[in-house]
């Protein structure tokens, strides 16, 4: 019986923590290769490239954190079950939203640095309109 | 009776994870190599060569992680054990990619200073 009933926890934290990740990080790349091709000047392979890359790293790092807390102990009965897995995807996912968080304010500081770039070069280039390059 | 099973799930489970995510940063990390790197770098080379690398730490870190070896005694402790073995092997994985990026970051700009 208790080695049922924690078998049945695990069997449902992992398809919804899995899925959760997959969503999130779905929802997030989708969006973000605008940032991205702000950030690299409207150049879309290298801005496809990087969005995949930090998709890559955003996949890895949650699916392994979701699957390396998976232990839970002192399941008993169904009641207990219920408790410890909602817990346990609660936790999941308020961790999930920082981490989108974090990620979003990464796009939106190297959107504003890329930003800060091309008006400084446009400056310059607007200073120096008169004077020939050697 | 649960031990061989465990084993050889655990290794083919990380050895797909590691060439997966191996051949996936080859191919978008060539883009990112040549965009951060210009022109004049064998960025080929240096792509493949970090592949290569790549392969070693992680096939090779997931079969030496086994020295100690599971305790297993029944169906919950295999899908556990398992889990929390994989999922520090992707956390490595995750590590290693991130350092990888902020590396060839800050290569580049090295680089393109000089």
């Amino acid at each position: 019986m208790n080695t049922n009933v924690s078998l049945t926890a695990y069997f449902i934290y992992l398809p919804v923590a899995l899925g959760l990740t997959i969503t999130v990080a779905h929802q997030l790349f989708k969006n973000g290769k605008v940032f991205m091709l702000d950030i690299f000047h409207q150049q879309a392979d290298i801005a496809h490239a990087t969005n995949t890359l930090f998709k890559i790293g955003f996949y890895l790092l949650n699916v392994g954190f979701a699957i390396t807390i998976i232990r839970m102990s002192s399941i008993i009965d169904a009641e207990s079950m219920i408790v410890r897995l909602s817990t346990k995807i609660g936790g999941f996912a308020i961790y999930l939203g920082i981490m989108l968080m974090l990620n979003l304010y990464l796009f939106m500081r190297g959107r504003k640095k890329a930003r800060q770039h091309q008006r400084a070069l446009n400056k310059l280039f607007e200073n120096n309109k008169g004077i020939e390059f050697e | 009776m649960y031990h061989i099973p465990a084993y050889i799930l655990y290794l083919l489970l990380t050895s797909f994870i590691t060439i997966y995510v191996g051949y996936c940063c080859h191919k978008n990390g060539g883009v990112y190599l040549h965009y951060l790197l210009g022109n004049h770098a064998p960025c080929t080379a240096i792509n493949n060569i970090l592949l290569c690398g790549y392969y070693l730490v992680n096939i090779g870190y997931a079969a030496w992680s086994l020295h100690h070896g599971f305790q297993i005694s029944n169906r919950t402790e295999l899908l556990t054990t398992l889990s929390i073995r994989t999922g520090t092997i992707i956390c490595l994985l995750c590590i290693l990619h991130y350092c990888n990026i902020l590396v060839l970051y800050l290569l580049s700009r090295k680089y393109i200073h000089s």
